[in-house]
């Protein structure tokens, strides 16, 4: 069984290794949302984290809880999931307090799917600020000491340095295998990378970093492939739908990177060693490409793709939203003058959690036959 | 009206209304002729923190949205507004909030800094105190569009002695960071002051809200709304914490000799969540059926108020009644701080759904109201948030809930024979029955 | 005494005329641009229906998205009130009603008394009303009745992924174009629609019995599949399209109808 095999069928059953670990250990787990969790802690109180994410298929569950026509598509599909009780298995909840669909979500949870343990990590808003680390490592320690009172254990500094360990090294094979898109004959496609990482994020990282090993033996094999087609960047509000990026390709494209809060921004930065170790934590969240929400008053992201873009000779860009997500709703003029400036033609495309691909074909279409045009 | 009214009402006293008008005119004027006078000029979101710009004395503040409701009017009905919206849709904002959409519209459009005064205004910066997450990214826009520097500050939605540090660090780098981008110098005793004035003017409102509780309610929901407006732009003067006493000493008379704010109360109802802004006469709908709207936690939104345990809500302390003297500009940052975060109060603003169910509750009994009215705010989830929830909370409770949905910003969004239905049918509801119309268009001006 | 409902739809504008006892007659007419013309139409045909000249009709009340603007001396009901008093008066046990009609759906818990203690409406889009499967059905080339029928045949459930109505459009061409099964594809259509119907009514406290009304009634797939999904019993009155008409007319007897027999 090659390690695609393994990884496919993960994702065909999501849900599947966090119960088996749980059954195998009878530990804890916990369900978080956003990039900006510091998994590290989580996995230093032996507790697994598992990123809460959506099924994107259609649910009818979720209304007599949320306002439909005001909220996040992915929020919405978490939370359905909840509802659907796909997460049983989960001990406890720990969001970050970034826009308030994830807040609602939070909210929400605690109340309609009760769990032992939950948790709101307030990630500042203003991290460019001299202040915001301060501000950030007082909610690290606040979280910390919720996390040592719940599991009833004391969380070491040697414990957090393995932690940072396993999550570094997975975050520098992560990066390795996205950087095999850099070339004229990738052997992998940025769809199967996507799932590579979607994977990561459901199961023990240490574990998940054997596969990334696996993977990267199976790149070094497969035979190298000439692609065509215009050199594409995904970007958008969170996304794990890979068929989208499938389907991108099917018409002719060539997605090679992504810069998705549940894709490579996710692995993006390593943490730099400090003696307080929270400190270091913060920094990373800190300092890691940022979302939206996060980049002010500087637009940083902004550099952030045009050194994707010179880094992955990329031609052509597929902004992604999920509807009534303010945040990248609101930041597309700006990038869309940037990728402007570095003649890189963009595209918008409304997500609402599955993808309307009869509606996005004709346009998708049109758009790489424009770039190809060029 | 065609039926005997249940309570005298009175018009509100010249000394009240006039100063509220005469306050929302200087506040313009001042505005406008700040920079020609040498004097700061912001834009942005910017409708906190405002004590510390008046430490740099009289300041411009064309915010995109101080023209909000005369722009709503502009033509007929709303078209101004959806004018506005459409021409931030087209630079690619879509869908994004309604409100920051027509917003930005102005700032495209370039209406924003000209004023009736004809003196047109160069910001120095964007201003983007704390606000929702649209309102951060909005501002930025702002700041793109006019090539403007942005002075961001975060206030954490979470009380706690991390966030109160959080925020006085950055009030007192705002002040470094002003003086050096613009060469104005702060006073600080003209901060002690406006600090002092703004906790004053929010307190008095607090106050005069609670005097809702009267049955009668001394004023119409309706009537709040525009009593309160020099709280929202000029909170921080002390011409404004005059009249807010002065409007706080006339509503206990008002109280004291049963005046009405409406003519009947046959059901009290609150209205939950920010009304359509560019409809404000939905306030007084309830009137046709002998009901009216008395309380509503947008009416409330810019008093100071604390929260006892049990979710009961009671109006804040001027520093004068808590003894409390300002000496330094330390000692006014930090009041400023705790203005927000007050430490009897520590924990997050809103951390659970229980809390803020029991919070409602409460102020559903302490007001006596019969009914509430919810608006769904499309596109909007900070107004949102919980509603559902709460909604089933209020109807476990056994109080009466409906729910319109439209959007507090984008008139675009507005369908008038739905909501017309969806207020019909919660009066019939409650057993209420037509009694009158109000033909008369308003012509009052809201934030 | 008798009384006539006037239902002026999204779609149809139906008129009831109703004893105190009965429904004498009834007529659909499409709504078109003219609701008045359409008013009179419907009006004179359910007039010759009921075999009765117009001088008999006592009260006439009107409801629907166009209920102000019939043109004819009429009472203006709301939407909720029409489809309550007339389920009710059809149904006398009902406590639960589900409308669908073509451009919105509600639910409503009534008392004995037709007092509506709990509401809930779709949110300002299509995708959960019925012009929904109306714009599906002539995606898929088949009439209302048709969509159904095959819906009922199918033996394999797939899903639309589109809930937004411009999308499902596109999608289910591509659906068609990918060979699926028209009977599969049109069962998606109608558990689509169901499923938002049942996400309406578990907003509320359902309690039996649970009349389902409005043009969407008429399918049974919807129907079948809205049964499944709520976990109660569903009556479907004879003409559910029509029960807002007789609401309208009901409200106009000014009486109250408990006493009435089931009918």
């Amino acid at each position: 069984m090659s390690v695609f095999d393994t990884i496919h069928d993960i994702t065909a059953n999501p849900h599947r290794p966090a119960s088996e670990w749980k059954s195998k250990t009878g530990g804890k787990i916990i369900g978080y949302l956003c990039s900006n969790i510091p998994e590290e802690l989580i996995y230093a109180a032996s507790v697994l984290p598992v990123r809460l994410l959506g099924a994107n298929e259609p649910e009818y569950v979720t209304r007599p809880f949320i306002f439909q026509s005001g909220f996040c598509s992915f929020a919405r599909d978490c939370f359905a999931q909840a509802l659907q009780g796909r997460y049983k298995y989960i001990d406890g909840i720990v969001f970050s307090h970034c826009c308030p669909h994830a807040r609602e979500v939070f909210l929400d949870w605690k109340r309609h799917v009760p769990v032992a343990y939950s948790h709101e990590i307030h990630t500042p808003m203003l991290q460019q600020s001299p202040h915001a680390k301060q501000y950030l490592i007082a909610e690290l320690e606040e979280f910390l000491s919720s996390l040592e009172q719940w599991t009833k254990k004391k969380i070491s500094t040697k414990a957090i340095d393995e932690a940072i360990g396993i999550y570094n090294r997975n975050r520098r094979l992560m990066l390795e295998i996205s950087e095999t898109m850099r070339g004229d004959s990738p052997m992998l496609t940025e769809a199967e990378i996507a799932e590579v990482g979607l994977v990561g994020m459901l199961m023990d990282k240490q574990e998940h970093s054997l596969l990334l090993d696996d993977v990267l033996k199976e790149i070094r094999q497969r035979p190298s492939s000439l692609r065509r087609g215009p050199r594409l960047i995904l970007l958008g509000s969170v996304n794990n739908n890979t068929e989208l990026i499938k389907f991108i390709d099917s018409l002719g494209g060539q997605v090679v990177i992504d810069d998705y809060c549940t894709g490579n921004r996710y692995y993006q930065t390593e943490i730099v060693p400090e003696e307080n170790r929270l400190a270091a934590i913060a920094e990373r969240l800190i300092n890691k490409p940022p979302c939206p929400l996060h980049d002010l008053p500087e637009r940083r992201r902004l550099n952030h793709y045009v050194n994707l873009i010179e880094k992955y000779g990329v031609q052509g860009a597929i902004y992604t939203m999920q509807r009534q997500c303010d945040a990248h709703g609101l930041d597309y003029p700006a990038v869309e003058s940037r990728f402007k400036e570095k003649n890189i033609p963009i595209l918008k495309l409304e997500l609402d959690y599955t993808v309307p691909v009869g509606q996005f074909r004709t346009r998708i279409e049109a758009f790489i036959e424009m770039l190809t045009a060029v | 009206m065609s039926e005997q009214a249940d309570f005298e009402t009175r018009p509100i006293s010249d000394a009240v209304w006039s100063r509220m008008k005469e306050l929302r005119r200087e506040r313009y004027k001042l505005s406008f002729e700040a920079q020609t006078k040498g004097g700061l000029c912001v834009t942005g979101f910017a409708w906190g923190y405002l004590p510390l710009l008046a430490g740099f004395g009289n300041f411009g503040n064309p915010s995109p949205g101080t023209d909000f409701t005369r722009i709503a009017r502009e033509g007929s009905g709303s078209e101004g507004l959806v004018k506005f919206v459409n021409l931030a849709e087209s630079n690619g904002l879509t869908p994004v909030c309604g409100a920051i959409a027509a917003h930005l519209g102005q700032v495209f459009a370039g209406t924003s800094f000209g004023g009736s005064s004809g003196n047109k205004m160069t910001p120095d910066f964007v201003f983007q105190p704390q606000g929702c997450h649209a309102q951060y990214k909005g501002g930025q826009i702002c700041a793109d569009l006019l090539k403007l520097p942005m002075l961001v500050i975060e206030a954490p939605f979470k009380n706690s002695i991390a966030s109160r540090n959080f925020l006085l660090s950055q009030l007192s780098d705002a002040i470094e960071w002003i003086e050096k981008r613009t060469g104005h110098t702060f006073n600080d005793e003209l901060f002690i002051e406006a600090v002092r004035n703004d906790i004053r003017s929010r307190v008095m409102w607090a106050k005069t809200c609670e005097l809702m509780k009267a049955i009668p309610a001394p004023m119409s929901y309706r009537q709040a709304m525009s009593l309160r407006l020099p709280l929202i732009t000029y909170a921080y003067s002390k011409k404004t914490a005059d009249y807010m006493e002065t409007l706080y000493q006339d509503m206990q008379e008002r109280v004291r000799d049963k005046i009405s704010g409406s003519p009947f109360e046959k059901k009290r109802l609150a209205h939950e969540g920010l009304h359509p802004l560019y409809r404000p006469d939905l306030l007084r709908w309830p009137e046709e059926y002998g009901a009216a709207f008395n309380q509503g936690e947008f009416m409330m939104a810019f008093g100071t108020f604390r929260f006892t345990p049990d979710g009961r809500r009671k109006a804040g302390q001027t520093l004068e009644e808590r003894r409390i003297r300002l000496n330094s500009r330390e000692d006014a940052l930090r009041a400023l701080v705790e203005q927000r975060y007050p430490p009897e109060e520590e924990g997050t603003d809103y951390d659970s759904q229980e809390r803020r169910t029991l919070q409602f509750l409460q102020m559903v009994k302490d007001w006596h109201i019969d009914g509430v009215m919810v608006h769904l705010a499309r596109r909007c989830a900070a107004l949102c948030m919980g509603i559902y929830t709460r909604i089933q909370d209020m109807r476990r409770a056994g109080i009466p809930v409906a729910t319109y949905e439209a959007s507090e910003g984008d008139p675009k969004e507005w369908n008038e024979a739905r909501v017309r239905e969806d207020f019909a049918r919660f009066f019939e509801s409650m057993g209420l029955t037509k009694i009158s119309s109000l033909d008369e268009k308003e012509n009052d001006i809201d934030p | 005494m008798i009384s006539a409902g006037i239902d002026v739809g999204a779609e149809n504008t139906k008129v009831a005329i109703i004893s105190e006892e009965r429904i004498l007659g009834w007529a659909v007419v499409p709504s078109g641009w003219d609701t008045q013309t359409s008013v009179r139409l419907a009006f004179n045909k359910a007039l010759s229906k009921a075999g009765i000249s117009a001088n008999v009709v006592a009260c006439t009340c009107a409801t629907g998205m166009g209920g102000k603007h019939t043109g004819i001396n009429a009472i203006y009901i709301t939407d909720s009130k029409s489809n309550a008093q007339g389920a009710l008066w059809l149904w006398p046990s009902a406590r639960t009603v589900i409308d669908m009609g073509a451009e919105q759906s509600q639910a409503m818990i009534l008392d004995d008394k037709g007092m509506i203690l709990q509401y809930a409406r779709n949110d300002q889009c299509a995708a959960g009303a019925g012009a929904f499967i109306t714009g599906m059905a002539s995606v898929m080339e088949m009439s209302l009745e048709e969509l159904s029928q095959a819906s009922l045949l199918s033996t394999n459930a797939i899903k639309i992924n589109s809930t937004c109505t411009i999308f499902a459009e596109s999608e289910i061409i591509s659906l068609v174009n990918e060979g699926h099964d028209k009977n599969d594809i049109a069962r998606a259509v109608c558990d689509a629609i169901a499923s938002k119907a049942s996400s309406l009514a578990h907003e509320l406290n359902i309690i039996e019995d649970v009349v389902f009304i409005g043009g969407i009634a008429h399918n049974t797939s919807v129907s079948r599949l809205l049964k499944e999904k709520i976990g109660h019993e569903i009556i479907i009155p004879e003409e559910p399209h029509i029960v807002a008409a007789v609401g309208a007319a009901v409200a106009g007897q000014g009486k109250q109808y408990q006493n009435k027999e089931q009918k």
